[in-house]
Formats: structure tokens, C-alpha cells, sequence
């Protein structure tokens, strides 16, 4: 394999899963959620960036 | 561009984006870290009521490269410059170490990542991901026959190393 090749192989790697939701959070078009423990039971508290 | 319309172009590019992250700083976080904040870069853009370029690709990795630089300038990456004979070395890690990675992706890699960043970008972009010549100097802000200069010297660079390891 010549080197060109063997740097296309380099190109075989994919995005982490967390890059997506990390994005939208952090450019404000998603929205986060974090559990809260209370006394009515759990609540999900959604934020955004 | 909506919500919905940056979604779907991070979907798009994050793959590409995430890998030229990679190959410029050589470290996973960092790469993650960089091309969210293209994305974000890129997102404000639009938000701020301008209109996106018309070849969104080489401008994404436009925005994607002047992070990283920002990046690897500001910390220091641990890239020794192949030119000028100096050593290959990557984190430390003494020649015997390399030498027994050798003919790994992983070697590869590294080799790639002492590149000066310079010739790092433009052969990353040329082989790794494929962008023609016209989208490079785009997205670098170079000449085209720049570009073409910078690939051939990196390559050159590239095979003086593997070349030098395999002799060690």
C-alpha cells in the first residue's frame, strides 16, 4: 500500500456519539437535561447553553 | 438556517470535521472540543443574519483549522517539526518506541502529527479527506499552487520519516 493510501485509511474513524448533542447544546438548539431528586419524586430540569 | 438545518449539517460534516480535528491536534478531546466549537463558530455565523458561504465545505474546515491552530498554538502540542533533520518524536516517545509501532496506522499517524502544522493541514485535507486542490486553498486561505507545494513537501516529509523509522 503507498503512502497515499495508507493515509486514506486514516480517514476510517468517525465522529464520537456525544459530538451531536454536545453541539446542539452548546449552540443553544437543544436543550439539556439533568434528574433531580425531590420530594414528589424525580424531576428532569431542562437548561440550555 | 433553522434548528432543524443545523442538524442536519452537523450530521453531515461531523465526521469529516471531527477527523481533520484529530489528525491536526492528535488527541481525541481536543479534537471533539475543536470541531464543536466550528460547529457553534459556524451556527453564530448564520444566526447573526449573514448568509452561508456557497461552498459550506472547505469554509467549515476553514473555520475547523483556525480553532485548532488556536489550539495547538496555545497548548504546545508535543509535535517535533520533521524539517530541517530535526527528530521525530511524538509525546516523548523515543525512537525504540516508534520503531515498534512501526508499519501501524497508529505510526502513521504520529508521523502525520509531528507535520508541521502547515503541511499537516494540507495533506490531511488532500489525502485524508479528500478535498480537491480548489477547496483546500479555499478553505486555508492559500493559493492553489501553494497547496499543491505544501502536499508535495509534506508527503516528502512524510516518507523521509517512515523511511528513517524503518531504518532504526
Amino acid at each position: 500500500m503507498n503512502l497515499e493510501d495508507q493515509l486514506s485509511a486514516l480517514g476510517d474513524v468517525s465522529a464520537p456519539p456525544t459530538l451531536r448533542p454536545s453541539t446542539l447544546l452548546a449552540a443553544g438548539v437543544a436543550d439539556g437535561y439533568f434528574p433531580l431528586d425531590t420530594p414528589v419524586g424525580q424531576l428532569f430540569v431542562a437548561y440550555n447553553a | 438556517m433553522d434548528a432543524a438545518g443545523f442538524e442536519a449539517l452537523v450530521l453531515e460534516h461531523q465526521d469529516g470535521l471531527y477527523r481533520f480535528a484529530l489528525r491536526l491536534t492528535n488527541c481525541p478531546h481536543e479534537a471533539e472540543d475543536v470541531a464543536q466549537e466550528a460547529f457553534v463558530r459556524a451556527w453564530r455565523w448564520g444566526a447573526g443574519g449573514r448568509a452561508y458561504p456557497t461552498y459550506l465545505r472547505p469554509w467549515l474546515y476553514r473555520i475547523t483549522a483556525n480553532v485548532a491552530r488556536n489550539r495547538v498554538r496555545r497548548k504546545q502540542h508535543p509535535s517535533a517539526p520533521l524539517d530541517g533533520g530535526s527528530e521525530l518524536r511524538a509525546g516523548g516517545a523515543g525512537p525504540e518506541a516508534l520503531a515498534a509501532s512501526a508499519e501501524t496506522r497508529c505510526e502513521l499517524a504520529v508521523c502525520v502529527a509531528s507535520l508541521p502544522l502547515r503541511y499537516r493541514e494540507a495533506v490531511v485535507l488532500r489525502h485524508v479527506e479528500d478535498l480537491s486542490y480548489d477547496e483546500i486553498a479555499s478553505a486555508l486561505g492559500r493559493p492553489v499552487g501553494t497547496v499543491k507545494s505544501d502536499v508535495h513537501r509534506g508527503l516528502a516529509l512524510l516518507r523521509a520519516a517512515i523511511s528513517k523509522e524503518e531504518y532504526v
